[in-house]
């Protein structure tokens, strides 16, 4: 905590959140540049939970795969993240780098990202960190390809007993169907949820399931996926938002739908997108 | 916010009285209860006066500190002037109660007593100190581990304090803990300081201890059993609820040679056992967490 805000330039907004701003810096001293997310302080809540969360579990969480965390700065009204800063997220890589303008990756560079993407995750899991919010916004990809998970806000270490576990997580194109379905005991299988469909979209750069609701969002996954019953998920019709006249859809072969992926990347497709929350690939290399 | 009691005699501190000599003169009859071996499972009231009849013992300790050597250095932002009218257990069933504490958020505070003195040793918890701690304590574990938390106006209104106050003692706290709030075993720090110094390490130790965030649980059931095995007893003061009940942890259903070896420390916990309630405090250092040299 030895850090003050004058030792940053202050340089172009990079984006805005619900809590914060981030800015590329520059660090006077050495030159190099940092991402500042700058949290306003407001004196009902003091400091946001999510500032508490992605601190403290950042500072536990060295890996390379992972953003580091180098400084936190508190100053009157105002408390600024110092992040290494690497060139662009995800989304933006492959608006900028997809071919023929279609954001859709290369096969080889899917292989990378997620590679590097599963190694990230697993080292979370390993800590018993979940992360919550993995998207391609929230991926960071440095010049030198290398990709790092950021935004913790949602984090939680999930080895703590706690009976209040919220299903307000994920961004809602990458929410796992029993969060959807409203489960409240979720675990890593959420994360690998979202990672499935984060290597859809590298394959295809669209999103595999840009739901516009809740319901929508099920809607869209079961159109794929197939419509769950409890003959091919046992358990699934005890859900909160479970309905019984759900449309019923049967599954799609995932490979007419993304051609270009190898036998490999169908296997791992398939691995991560398992609707039942016990099923998932567990993030191991 | 914080004043300056110095050279004041010292306040009349309500301390349960000692431990030897308080069971004989015990009027009622003793209520065996039996305990969980997981704080997760364990009944709110039975962990409210477990974690009071703790704190009661440390500031029992403690206070023997306070008047002799208050002066402006060893004053912290977790001082009162004089200790609160309102009893521990009271305070600490008030909290709960309206701010809907989890017992994982419970036990984390007791953990996070001995975080803060590991990083701010001149912290000792107090009579003069507890209630701000336990309100500080509180509202950092819930929003740091829990889904659902309150705003800190709410947590400052169920406390007692002014939400300026209770701000500046939330970014205190964080400051001097270094925002590294996930409960952790903290020795493994210092095992690492001492493998980069003198360079060499008992390797065998290293892979026996269990490291770093991915243990939280098993940290704070660790302290949950301690705490039970040391204040179970019925002769550890009396904090205006349940003193007539002496608790046991539920036998194992494995069976490890630590909580063992903690059952038969449980009967006889006397001087001998308030020996290890410092020690408990300080796990790695040799047991003073008070304010003086």
């Amino acid at each position: 905590m030895s850090a003050s805000a004058s030792q940053f330039q202050q340089l172009e907004k990079l984006g805005e959140g619900t809590y914060a701003t981030v800015f590329k810096g520059r660090n006077r001293a050495l030159g190099t540049f940092v991402a500042l997310k700058e949290i306003n302080l407001d004196s009902e809540e003091g400091t946001p939970s999510t500032a508490i969360r992605e601190i403290s579990i950042m500072k536990e969480l060295r890996h390379e795969n992972i953003i580091t965390l180098y400084d936190v700065i508190h100053t009157e009204n105002k408390l600024t993240l110092v992040f290494e800063y690497l060139d662009k997220d995800l989304k933006k890589y492959m608006d900028t780098n997809g071919y023929n303008k279609s954001g859709a990756l290369e096969p080889h560079v899917v292989k990378s990202f997620m590679f590097q993407l599963l190694r990230g995750i697993m080292f979370c899991h390993d800590n018993r960190v979940l992360h919550r919010d993995l998207k391609p916004q929230n991926l960071l990809i440095s010049s030198k390809g290398e990709l790092k998970l950021g935004d913790f806000g949602l984090a939680r270490a999930y080895g703590i007993p706690v009976n209040t576990f919220s299903n307000e997580v994920v961004t809602l194109w990458y929410r796992a169907p029993d969060v959807l379905l409203g489960s409240r005991s979720y675990s890593t299988s959420i994360d690998m949820w979202s990672a499935g469909c984060i290597m859809a979209e590298m394959f295809t750069g669209k999103p595999l399931f840009p739901g516009s609701s809740n319901e929508d969002q099920l809607l869209k996954i079961f159109r794929i996926m197939g419509t769950p019953n409890e003959r091919t998920w046992p358990g699934v019709t005890s859900y909160p938002n479970y309905r019984s006249n759900f449309n019923v859809f049967i599954p799609q072969d995932l490979h007419t739908l993304i051609p270009n992926m190898d036998s490999l990347a169908l296997n791992l497709l398939q691995g991560l997108l398992q609707m039942r929350p016990e099923l998932p690939a567990a993030a191991t290399i | 916010m914080t004043s300056q009691p110095h050279k004041s005699k010292r306040p009349p501190i309500v301390i349960p009285p000692p431990p030897v000599g308080a069971d004989e003169s015990a009027p009622t009859p003793t209520t065996y209860r039996t305990l969980p071996q997981k704080f997760i499972h364990c009944p709110k009231d039975d962990l409210i006066v477990i974690i009071s009849r703790m704190l009661s013992s440390l500031i029992s300790i403690n206070d023997q500190q306070i008047s002799s050597d208050i002066n402006q250095q060893s004053l912290t932002r977790f001082h009162s002037r004089s200790p609160p009218q309102i009893s521990l257990y009271s305070y600490l069933s008030r909290l709960s109660h309206y701010s809907s504490l989890e017992n994982s958020v419970l036990i984390t505070s007791i953990y996070y007593i001995d975080l803060l003195s590991m990083c701010y040793p001149i912290f000792a918890v107090n009579s003069l100190t507890v209630h701000r701690f336990l309100l500080t304590a509180t509202t950092v574990a819930s929003k740091a581990l829990c889904d659902s938390f309150c705003s800190n106006s709410h947590y400052a209104k169920v406390g007692g304090v002014n939400l300026m106050e209770l701000n500046v003692l939330e970014t205190e706290f964080l400051n001097k803990v270094g925002y590294r709030v996930v409960p952790r075993d903290f020795n493994y720090d210092r095992l690492q300081e001492r493998k980069s110094s003198t360079g060499t390490l008992d390797t065998d130790y290293l892979k026996k201890i269990k490291l770093g965030i991915e243990n939280a649980s098993e940290v704070l059931d660790l302290y949950y059993k301690r705490m039970v095995m040391l204040v179970g007893a019925r002769d550890n003061g009396t904090v205006g609820c349940h003193d007539d009940v002496e608790y046991e942890l539920a036998p194992e259903a494995g069976g490890s040679e630590e909580c063992k070896a903690g059952d038969k420390t449980q009967t006889g916990l006397t001087d001998a056992g308030r020996r290890k309630l410092r020690k408990l405090e300080k796990p790695d250092t040799n047991g003073d967490q008070s304010p003086d040299k």
